[in-house]
């Protein structure tokens, strides 16, 4: 390792790195071993390694595990710790606190490694030993016998956050595999995010700006759902039927776990017949809600609706023309806001004001009343949203007031312009060395990928294997 | 028409307003990002064009190619989404456990008609109890009766109409007699 910081870039791809082993483990979890996905799964995680040791000008990548928490670098992976439940919860119980990949790792191995990760999923287990019964050379663990894993600098509501990410992740899964989601799970994980959003409104949507490198239906959905919990909230909505709207949410892209993944995550158009698969996830996913028991049933209303428009376009088109609930209209606000706001593979998040400029101009796509409404709580700002101050500070809100232009936001720790203002909440607008403050730019993390032969890979089936069914 | 000078950002903003502008996707394909990636389609077509002519893209020192970036906070935006909320108000927000009932009556009515084996036998049944289940409910529903019947008498009066359809019909019509004021007198029925 040379002296020095790693490049932006390099930790750029440690978070890509991260997220393809994890969505490698996951393919090697439901999938045959060599079936197309967890073959393109195995290559691009070895190819975004050989790309990071280039990058960074080491010949190993120490992935340290400390409790939920990823760090490489010396520096938390937070984008990446939060979709790294299985990962982590592995390596917890086997005691393992470090991983190190070295250069010369190729697919095959790499998938060793992974079977071998899976066999120390018990308590005890002993990966070093397992990883050379495997004849993986070229990863390496580090484990503290009968130690538990140190505890990092957690972020408040990590934990929160991936126990929606992993209910998600679980019952897609499930659902893929036709068998009976957890829906008894469901109650407690949203209530769990409610009573994060009661307490600190702002710790899970400012985990959910992070996560943008996901696979884009889990950590959209969940998005979703908390945005409509706080929309929700300021309703009115009782707590009882605030667990069944969050559910609602949650669950309502549950049908593209039936779409087939090679048109789930082609980058670019779809065919027709593509597209006519692709739309029939609204009613896929009501009846694979239908057939729940215990299920809230105005989840089936949600997954089957979230596509309709109120002037009777989008889809499905049903049977008999009818108009959606008024939760399911919240929840396409909800839908749309996050999928224009969000990051993808292959482009960058619009900020707040360019989403709803987008849908104001398309208000008949939307119910007025939710989308007013909408815009109304959750503001130019919404919370979690990284912001960088005029004084030159990054600044993260977390609070909103009577004047959307004048949220209140908690400045970072470190990096420059930050001192002295350090870790203090100001309101946009107080005077900062005599100069009233003012928000100068959104921050996000999502690469432009504007390079021919990317946007050639969005545009043909299979370029793209940002795989992993969720 | 996509103009070439300025820099990346620039015209990455004119490529995405030309495209949101001149799309004529339909609103299902509205959260698909489609206008995202034909303008970076777009975007990438100006850098090869440029490239062509010998303009090669100036690399714009403040645009680094990977994380993170930063987005300008347009005043203009801004202050056009500001007046958007100044017009607002505080009007009162529909009940949001309105129209579950109704609306899970259509849903099983179109799994019933659309859905995959047990599915749909399931959905059929469900939905001809809560059918039942509104004509025991005197006086409730009948705007949902009178809508479902309506829809179902004109497919079935069309001709070759499903079995189901004329199951449910027979069922909606049931219900919206029993629904009926002071018994069933005072309804006419829609068909």
């Amino acid at each position: 390792m040379v002296n020095g910081a790693p490049s932006v870039r390099a930790l750029h791809l440690v978070d890509r790195f991260v997220h393809e082993l994890v969505v490698a483990l996951l393919n090697h979890g439901m999938h045959p071993p060599g079936s197309q996905l967890v073959r393109d799964g195995l290559r691009d995680v070895t190819a975004t390694l050989r790309e990071l040791l280039t990058e960074a000008r080491v010949d190993g990548l120490a992935l340290e595990i400390q409790g939920e928490l990823l760090r490489a670098f010396g520096r938390d992976l937070i984008a990446a710790s939060l979709q790294a439940g299985l990962l982590t919860g592995l390596c917890a119980r086997s005691g393992v606190r470090s991983l190190t990949f070295a250069r010369g790792l190729e697919p095959a191995e790499f998938g060793r490694f992974l079977a071998a990760l899976f066999e120390c999923g018990t308590p005890g287990a002993d990966l070093p030993r397992a990883l050379a019964a495997h004849g993986v050379r070229h990863v390496t663990a580090e484990v503290e016998p009968g130690t538990q894993a140190r505890a990092g600098n957690t972020p408040r509501g990590l934990r929160g956050y991936r126990e929606l990410t992993s209910f998600l992740h679980d019952n897609h899964i499930a659902a893929f595999r036709g068998e009976d989601l957890e829906v008894d799970r469901a109650q407690g994980v949203v209530e769990q995010a409610i009573d994060h959003i009661e307490r600190e409104p702002s710790a899970l949507l400012t985990l959910a700006s992070y996560d943008d490198i996901d696979s884009f239906t889990v950590g959209h959905s969940v998005r979703v759902a908390l945005l409509a919990l706080h929309v929700a909230r300021a309703a009115g909505v009782a707590q009882g039927d605030l667990v069944a709207i969050g559910t609602a949410a949650l669950l309502h892209d549950i049908g593209k776990s039936r779409v087939p993944q090679e048109i789930l995550f082609k980058r670019g158009r779809l065919d027709p017949d593509e597209w006519r698969l692709m739309a029939q996830h609204p009613r896929l996913g009501a009846e694979i809600l239908l057939e729940q028991r215990n299920l809230d049933p105005r989840a089936i209303g949600a997954a089957f609706c979230h596509h309709m428009s109120p002037d009777g376009g989008g889809y499905p088109v049903p049977t008999l023309r009818f108009a959606p609930s008024e939760v399911s209209k919240l929840v396409r606000v909800c839908d749309v806001f996050e999928a224009l706001t969000a990051a993808r593979p292959y482009k960058r998040a619009l900020t707040p004001v360019q989403a709803y400029a987008v849908m104001f101009a398309s208000a008949h796509d939307f119910d007025p009343t939710w989308l007013r409404f909408f815009a109304r709580t959750i503001g130019l700002y919404p919370l979690g949203t990284r912001v960088q101050l005029s004084t030159g500070a990054e600044a993260c809100v977390v609070a909103h007031g009577p004047d959307p232009q004048r949220p209140v936001v908690r400045v970072a720790q470190g990096g420059p312009g930050q001192v002295p203002l350090a870790g203090t909440n100001l309101t946009i607008g107080d005077l900062v060395d005599g100069e009233p403050v003012r928000i100068a730019a959104v921050l996000g993390a999502g690469a432009e990928r504007t390079e021919v032969a990317e946007v050639l890979r969005s545009l043909h089936c299979g370029g793209g294997t940002r795989a992993g069914h969720c | 028409m996509i103009r070439l000078d300025g820099g990346p950002r620039a015209r990455r903003h004119r490529s995405r307003a030309e495209v949101e502008r001149d799309s004529a996707l339909p609103s299902g394909l509205f959260d698909c990002q489609e206008p995202m990636v034909e303008a970076a389609l777009i975007d990438a077509a100006a850098s090869v064009f440029l490239q062509k002519l010998g303009h090669p893209p100036v690399p714009d020192p403040d645009e680094p190619d990977v994380l993170p970036w930063q987005e300008t906070v347009d005043e203009a935006a801004v202050a056009s989404c500001l007046e958007v909320f100044a017009g607002l108000g505080d009007e009162p927000v529909p009940d949001l456990m309105a129209g579950l009932e109704d609306e899970r009556i259509w849903v099983l009515i179109d799994l019933a008609r659309h859905g995959t084996g047990v599915t749909r036998q399931r959905a059929t049944y469900e939905v001809r109890e809560l059918l039942r289940g509104l004509a025991a409910r005197s006086g409730e529903k009948r705007a949902l009766l009178r809508d479902l019947a309506t829809q179902l008498a004109a497919i079935v009066g069309g001709g070759a109409a499903p079995v189901l359809f004329r199951a449910l019909l027979l069922e909606a019509r049931t219900a919206l007699r029993c629904a009926s004021p002071a018994g069933g007198g005072g309804e006419e029925p829609p068909w």
